[in-house]
């Protein structure tokens, strides 16, 4: 036998304990059973000396202190924020193995934190009586940037913009954290069209791999997903319900609430924190379910395999089966979610426009476009791409990487005149449909060295702008390029 | 429940700062020796409860390996003394705040004017200058000891009033440029004894900013 890496721990005094010892035939994982353990994380003597990378609990009482827990676990090495809590309270034995290896698969993809993503509380606020007595520290994971993948450089900050703290700020392409203003809600997260913010105790990894292990695992029931905010209590719901816990609900995407329906869940929950809820979400998650009923009523699909706050009482419905899917927790899987799950109910031409729409498309006027690039520089997934050729100017667009950010409409020196349209649409005949040019113009070129000046649109555009004041100098402009003019007109 | 008394927090925090000072100080051989000493001493089962554990414990680890303790001397100079501008890592608040010719004293004149403030004066054996990192870190180590006396004495008052003190000497001095500090030392020292205190030492710096902002901000009157 080889030596363990992850350790799952069961308290003692659930009353299925002993049942689940034997349970894991995995050489990897080391199964204890400890007597009170949800009143004295006592486990760093049981831990000593073995390599272990990962650790799972299992605890039968809710209210344990999370900040003694992270005390416990760093005596023994271990990274906290990728420490699982499984409450078993109330499960019967099958159930709770299912949640403990969906938790083993989240434990498992973890792949640690920096120092900048634990983010130090206090249990309540504290008098200055009882400063005297310092309470309960913990630390909850909050999100970092990766500046090597971060778009800020070119204008993007959609992360900004969608974060209830203002913990973010974004100034001359720099984006700045202030971690004291952050909480955790991980709504940045999502919003980040390149996968650049990371919560490291909730990464699309860890998701997935809990969500798959959630619905394959044996058990009899049918089962469904529940999506639930982390410091939600856990519902009372028929047993096929198995919860799946985020920072806020509100972060979920529609194709991250509508992506377990592929991997084999019979039906979708989602739970907000309705009007407690610390982020001021309720309406966004109810926008986002709303897309994903109507989503699925044009597919054909019945409408409630999505549900808002529904009671949990019946059990979910069977599901469809698994569907060969990558990544359905990336930041690029929009279209590809979007598009299996439209093809499992055998359509393929679906329009659906909506404020939420995970995906969109844009037109390009070519009344109004100088070609400028603007919209290409800032695309932060290369959605748009500005191409220069012997012929001309190119604009491609690919629908399947756009998010339908706007950034590109946002940026666009002629937007005033309308010369790019966002469509917050799903349309599934040009998600599938690849890159597609959108405008052609030509380039005008130096005459006197072949180089290209601009796109002939834009010194058309140019002419415009300076008026008849000015118009002896647009020869000039319109045939030299920049090096050539100096020597042209000297 | 994790719960500690505030005098054990604060005379922790004064030990940490205390060492950090210490262990940017020339590595005679009585201090290298005390420096072994506290790694080993300090309540690893306390200090598991801060996020800042895992760092220390490397600097712990790094410590009592004799590989990485000897020959220090050489090490030190090249990195923080080699002559007028020739160290690789200087660790004097001046080197990085300083405005295009402006004059180094105004930062030592400044800081012994604070130093005074809070009841302190540089000692005449001290061979640095006031904006030198050992005698900032230093002063914090004095005020978390203020705060353990207040804590003890159960002085309510006396103990926001230290930890507003220390907050504002971090966020004036050490949150302006020991981190850009450290990094050079973590840059210019990776796998040796000073890189891993210059980690050890940010991470707790940056944990103890936190601390205090979060303390201030959470008392209610």
């Amino acid at each position: 036998m080889g030596e363990a890496k992850t350790a799952l721990l069961i308290c003692g005094h659930w009353r299925e304990s002993g049942e689940l010892t034997d349970w894991l035939l995995d050489e990897d994982v080391e199964v204890h059973v400890i007597p009170e353990l949800c009143h004295h994380f006592d486990f760093p003597r049981l831990l000593a000396g073995r390599e272990i990378r990962r650790l799972i609990l299992g605890l039968c009482r809710e209210g344990s202190s999370i900040g003694e827990l992270q005390t416990q676990a760093r005596k023994v090495g271990l990274d906290p924020l990728g420490v699982e809590i499984v409450s078993l309270n109330g499960n019967g034995i099958e159930r709770s193995k299912v949640l403990l290896a969906g938790a083993l698969a989240r434990a498992r993809a973890f792949k640690g934190s920096k120092p900048e993503n634990a983010k130090l509380y206090l249990s309540s606020r504290i008098s200055r009586r009882s400063l005297l007595r310092l309470s309960l520290t913990e630390y909850r994971a909050v999100s970092s940037i990766d500046q090597g993948i971060c778009a800020a450089g070119s204008g993007c900050s959609l992360c900004v913009s969608v974060c209830p703290q203002s913990a973010l700020e974004w100034s001359d392409g720099i984006l700045g954290h202030d971690r004291s203003r952050c909480e955790p809600c991980g709504l940045c997260v999502t919003a980040c069209p390149r996968g650049a913010v990371i919560d490291p105790a909730c990464t699309p990894a860890q998701l997935e791999a809990q969500i798959r292990t959630l619905l394959s695992v044996g058990y009899s029931d049918p089962r469904g997903i529940v999506f639930l905010c982390q410091q939600s209590p856990e519902p009372k719901a028929a047993s096929g319900w198995m919860p799946v816990k985020l920072p806020c609900v509100g972060m979920a995407t529609p194709t991250w609430i509508l992506a377990p329906l592929l991997l084999g869940a019979g039906a979708v929950a989602v739970l907000s924190c309705q009007r407690s809820c610390p982020t001021s979400q309720s309406r966004a998650i109810k926008q986002g379910v709303a897309f994903c009923r109507e989503f699925l009523r044009l597919i054909g699909a019945p409408e409630d395999l999505v549900m808002l706050n529904p009671a949990l009482e019946e059990p979910p419905r069977e599901g469809r089966g698994t569907v060969p899917l990558e990544d359905p927790y990336s930041h690029k899987a929009h279209a590809n979610v979007l598009t299996k799950l439209a093809s499992e109910y055998g359509r393929s031409r679906v329009i659906l426009e909506h404020p939420l729409s995970p995906v969109g498309v844009v037109e390009i006027r070519d009344d109004a476009c100088t070609a400028c690039g603007m919209c290409a520089a800032t695309c932060p997934t290369s959605a748009l791409t500005h191409e220069e050729g012997e012929e001309g100017v190119t604009l491609s667009f690919d629908a399947g990487e756009c998010v339908a950010c706007g950034l590109c409409l946002s940026k666009c020196p002629e937007r005033g005149r309308g010369a790019i349209i966002l469509h917050k649409i799903v349309n599934l005949e040009l998600l599938s449909q690849g890159r597609m040019p959108v405008y052609v113009e030509r380039m005008a070129r130096c005459i006197a060295c072949g180089a290209p000046i601009a796109s002939a649109k834009m010194l058309g555009r140019l002419e415009e702008l300076l008026g008849s004041e000015h118009a002896p100098v647009m020869p000039l402009i319109s045939s030299h390029c920049m090096d050539c003019r100096v020597m042209a007109h000297g | 429940m994790v719960e500690w008394e505030g005098e054990a927090l604060g005379r922790l925090r004064q030990g940490l700062y205390r060492f950090f000072a210490s262990s940017f100080l020339y590595p005679e051989e009585s201090r290298l020796a005390i420096l072994i000493e506290t790694t080993r001493r300090l309540d690893q089962d306390y200090l598991a409860r801060f996020a800042f554990h895992h760092s220390w414990m490397r600097l712990r680890g790094a410590m009592q390996e004799e590989a990485m303790v000897s020959g220090l001397g050489k090490q030190y100079i090249r990195l923080f003394s080699a002559g007028l501008g020739g160290a690789i890592c200087p660790p004097y608040e001046s080197f990085y705040l300083a405005l295009p010719g402006q004059p180094a004293s105004l930062f030592a004149l400044q800081l012994e004017r604070e130093y005074a403030g809070l009841g302190l004066a540089l000692s005449p054996d001290y061979e640095n200058l006031p904006d030198h990192v050992s005698a900032e870190l230093e002063a914090m180590a004095f005020l978390c000891g203020k705060e353990a006396e207040a804590w003890s004495d159960r002085a309510c008052e006396r103990v926001v009033k230290v930890i507003e003190d220390e907050r504002t000497f971090l966020q004036r001095h050490l949150e302006k440029w020991f981190f850009a500090f450290a990094e050079r030392v973590m840059e210019e020292a990776a796998g040796t004894i000073y890189g891993t205190i210059a980690e050890a030492a940010d991470a707790f710096i940056r944990h103890d900013l936190e601390l205090s902002n979060l303390l201030l901000r959470e008392v209610s009157v």
